[in-house]
């Protein structure tokens, strides 16, 4: 088994390729572009695969079905299932990584033995933080829990909330004080989106995908047990939530767009592109094949840091790392639709996450410059956080 | 901050080398030396000879201190944050070129020399061009452009023998040279004039792999001095614009100002990661390592003069003064655009050898550690 040859690189290597030769082959890890219906049971079955040979869920700890794998195995995980041309988890980005990071820091035991085995079981978490007016302002939401008796009545609107229509349950932010600072009165909760009073109303997105929505919360019923945190101190458990959008993950889709950039210099060699021999964009594509490589040191080195239990510097570089690598992955999509001309403004209808068409490229890494605390954000944690300069 | 370079065991060696540079080569000074007040170059050297930091990429048996590619490059950078003067890039490089290529009994004799402060290398401005014909073994007339110091002992220069690259080591006692009076003047650029010469040494290259180290030994130390003085006048503009007040408050409070910051900061760190990658990839021999020394000086330099440039904007009217440091800093950055190549050459070389690892079947993972 995989998990048994961890200790050797070669043979574990070696394991994940055989096993990731095999179970790529069945027709479900190709779904079928467009459809999303072929995209939601491909992920399902994804990971119904991952779970089989224990890499369900390998980053969280023992103690809640994990099998505590390493950073420096995750990554290898991340690198051989991306040079297989393997799956992302986009679907269970939330059941992941903000779930887990929520629950293990703040989560009652009976939250963690209810919520966090389901994951691996293939339950889909999303996100309802941002509403229509509180994007990168996030603290000023204002969606509303009232007390009443063992449950909560919620009523208000999120946004941005990706796969929230494919969602079982999400992580919620409310507001249960209006008269507090705005830090100081918001409650965070599990919410079952089968509860009644929840709807659901997908967004399609500039790239053609419709992969966030809209949720509208009509005197929903949320039980005391699942708040996390006390009441008014949700924020604090917010950033816990936030802080696990980054690391492997944001490794693995620097992975792929690497393999992405190199597969169209090789396919560009293989049909003699006019662009290789044009000095300018030749030399751009250096510039930009330079800066991958220096992303992907300063995502390595970070993440070595956050395992050691991360430093001062390291956690300075995090905004940086953000600002980086989505200002970087939008550049390079724009440079391949200058590469390839007008072709490139040919719309292909049928595509999901991992096209490669140059403007699908270049959308998705706008999209990545906005969402998740945009550049403009980073900037200001990068001057304000790091670089000490006063709040204006 | 510097990454994966510096985690090893040479951080206590950084350290000295930066103390001592804080103290010897403090802006004041490097300003005297710029209008011709002080013989700061030679200052420097002899204390960087007693200290023995000339020998820090050298091996042992020549007493060297053997930190190699990752140790000039902690010293280049320091030297670039103190906008030193001196014959540091020229002669560490080609000395650590000649222990990758030369023949042992020449080491044996001229390294000791370079780690004692006795041994000055200038090397070529930029190895682009034809070498310079050897004639029954002799050189005459005017060399290509050179980056010298003061005093320079030896001269590396591109010939060719018979018609086949060589590399010949002259002497340059007596030798006429010629300045170029540049704006930069932390550095010092120009021609020898040489009659008749018969070179210490001569250096068959049939195969090039001595121009390319030379070359990339050349690039690493300037791009050294990029990352070094990019951090430099970034961290001075940040902390100038918190303190100076206009419309009653701090500049560093204005949101539009911050966003600049973080971008000086950003480019400051791409520069810094590329060089990690061609110095990780020269110190641990890759066979990509040519072409990722020539795109970290290409990105290195790039990042530099957008960072000098918008710091001196930054100051406002007293960046743009001679008594200030960004206008050094900025000078530098333009010349250190042209030396060892314009990065638009250096590019042109990292995508042929792109093209031959791409030919030969090799993904970039492989080029990549």
């Amino acid at each position: 088994m995989i998990l048994e040859k961890v200790d050797d690189e070669t043979a574990y290597r070696g394991a994940l390729r055989e096993w990731l030769g095999d179970v790529l082959r069945a027709p479900e890890a190709t779904p079928t572009p467009g459809d999303h219906k072929s995209y939601v049971s491909s992920q399902r079955w994804w990971m119904a695969e991952r779970n089989k040979v224990g890499l369900g869920t390998p980053h969280w700890p023992k103690e809640y079905g994990g099998v505590g794998l390493s950073l420096r195995n995750q990554v290898i995980l991340a690198e051989e299932i991306v040079r297989a041309g393997g799956p992302s988890l986009g679907l269970f980005t939330v059941s992941l990584n903000h779930l887990p990071a929520t629950l293990f820091h703040h989560g009652t035991e009976e939250q963690k033995t209810r919520y966090l085995p389901g994951v691996s079981q293939g339950v889909i978490w999303c996100q309802g933080f941002s509403e229509p007016n509180a994007g990168s302002d996030l603290a000023s939401l204002k969606c509303k829990a009232v007390r009443d008796g063992d449950h909560y009545v919620v009523n208000g609107q999120k946004i941005w909330s990706s796969y929230s229509m494919y969602a079982d349950y999400a992580v919620l932010l409310t507001r249960t004080d209006f008269d507090a600072p705005k830090h100081k009165g918001i409650t965070f909760f599990l919410l079952d989106m089968k509860t009644p009073g929840v709807e659901v109303r997908p967004l399609i997105q500039a790239n053609g995908l419709a992969k966030f929505a809209e949720i509208f919360l009509t005197d929903v019923r949320i039980p005391v047990s699942d708040r996390v945190g006390e009441e008014n101190q949700g924020w604090a458990v917010s950033q816990t939530t936030l802080s696990s959008e980054r690391g492997v993950l944001s490794f693995e889709r620097n992975e792929r767009m690497r393999y992405h950039l190199e597969n169209f210099y090789h396919h560009a060699r293989e049909s003699d592109a006019a662009w290789l021999k044009d000095d300018e964009l030749r030399r751009e594509f250096m510039r930009l094949f330079t800066e991958l490589q220096g992303c992907r040191r300063v995502m390595r080195w970070l993440m070595k840091e956050n395992e050691k239990g991360g430093s001062p510097v390291a956690n300075g570089v995090v905004p940086f790392v953000k600002l980086i690598n989505t200002e970087l992955r939008k550049n390079i999509g724009e440079f391949m639709i200058r590469a390839t001309g007008p072709d490139a403004q040919n719309f292909v209808p049928d595509f999901d996450e991992l096209s490669t068409d140059p403007v699908f490229t270049y959308l998705t890494g706008l999209g990545g410059t906005i969402s998740a605390g945009s550049s403009e954000i980073m900037r200001n944690i990068i001057s304000e956080r790091v670089l000490n300069m006063p709040k204006g | 901050m510097s990454l994966e370079t510096w985690e090893e065991d040479l951080p206590a060696l950084a350290e000295g080398i930066s103390e001592v540079l804080v103290e010897e080569c403090d802006p004041r000074s490097v300003h005297t030396f710029f209008d011709g007040g002080n013989d700061l170059d030679k200052a420097l050297w002899a204390r960087a000879a007693e200290l023995g930091f000339l020998g820090i990429g050298l091996s042992e048996e020549f007493g060297g201190l053997g930190f190699g590619a990752r140790g000039l490059d902690v010293l280049y950078r320091t030297l670039g944050r103190a906008m030193a003067p001196g014959a540091f890039v020229p002669t560490l490089a080609a000395a650590q070129w000649l222990e990758q290529v030369g023949p042992e009994d020449l080491n044996a004799s001229l390294l000791p020399e370079v780690v004692a402060g006795e041994r000055t290398f200038a090397v070529p401005f930029a190895l682009d061009g034809e070498g310079v014909a050897l004639n029954d073994g002799r050189l005459g007339g005017t060399t290509p452009l050179m980056l010298t110091s003061r005093d320079a002992t030896t001269a590396v220069l591109s010939v060719k023998r018979e018609g086949a690259a060589a590399f010949a080591l002259v002497d340059l006692a007596g030798v006429g040279f010629v300045a170029n009076d540049i704006w930069d003047h932390t550095r010092l650029v120009g021609r020898y004039t040489l009659d008749n010469a018969e070179p210490l040494a001569v250096i068959d290259d049939v195969d090039g792999t001595a121009a390319a180290t030379l070359r990339s030994n050349v690039a690493l130390g300037i791009a050294g001095d990029c990352v070094g003085g990019a951090r430099a006048i970034a961290d001075q503009t940040i902390e100038y614009l918190k303190q100076r007040e206009q419309f009653g408050r701090l500049l560093a409070s204005m949101q539009a100002l911050k966003h600049r910051c973080a971008e000086l900061m950003r480019a400051v760190l791409e520069g810094e990661q590329a060089l990690d990658q061609g110095v990780e990839a020269t110190a641990l021999g890759n066979p990509a390592a040519h072409m990722w020394a020539s795109l970290a000086k290409a990105l290195a330099a790039e990042k530099f003069f957008f960072v000098a440039d918008d710091c001196l904007q930054l100051h406002g009217g007293v960046g743009f003064t001679w008594e200030f440091d960004a206008h050094i800093f900025l000078k530098r950055a333009l010349l250190n655009r042209e030396l060892s190549g314009n990065n638009a050459f250096h590019r042109d070389l990292a995508a042929r050898h792109l093209a031959e690892a791409d030919l030969a079947g090799v993904s970039t993972a492989e080029l990549t550690t």
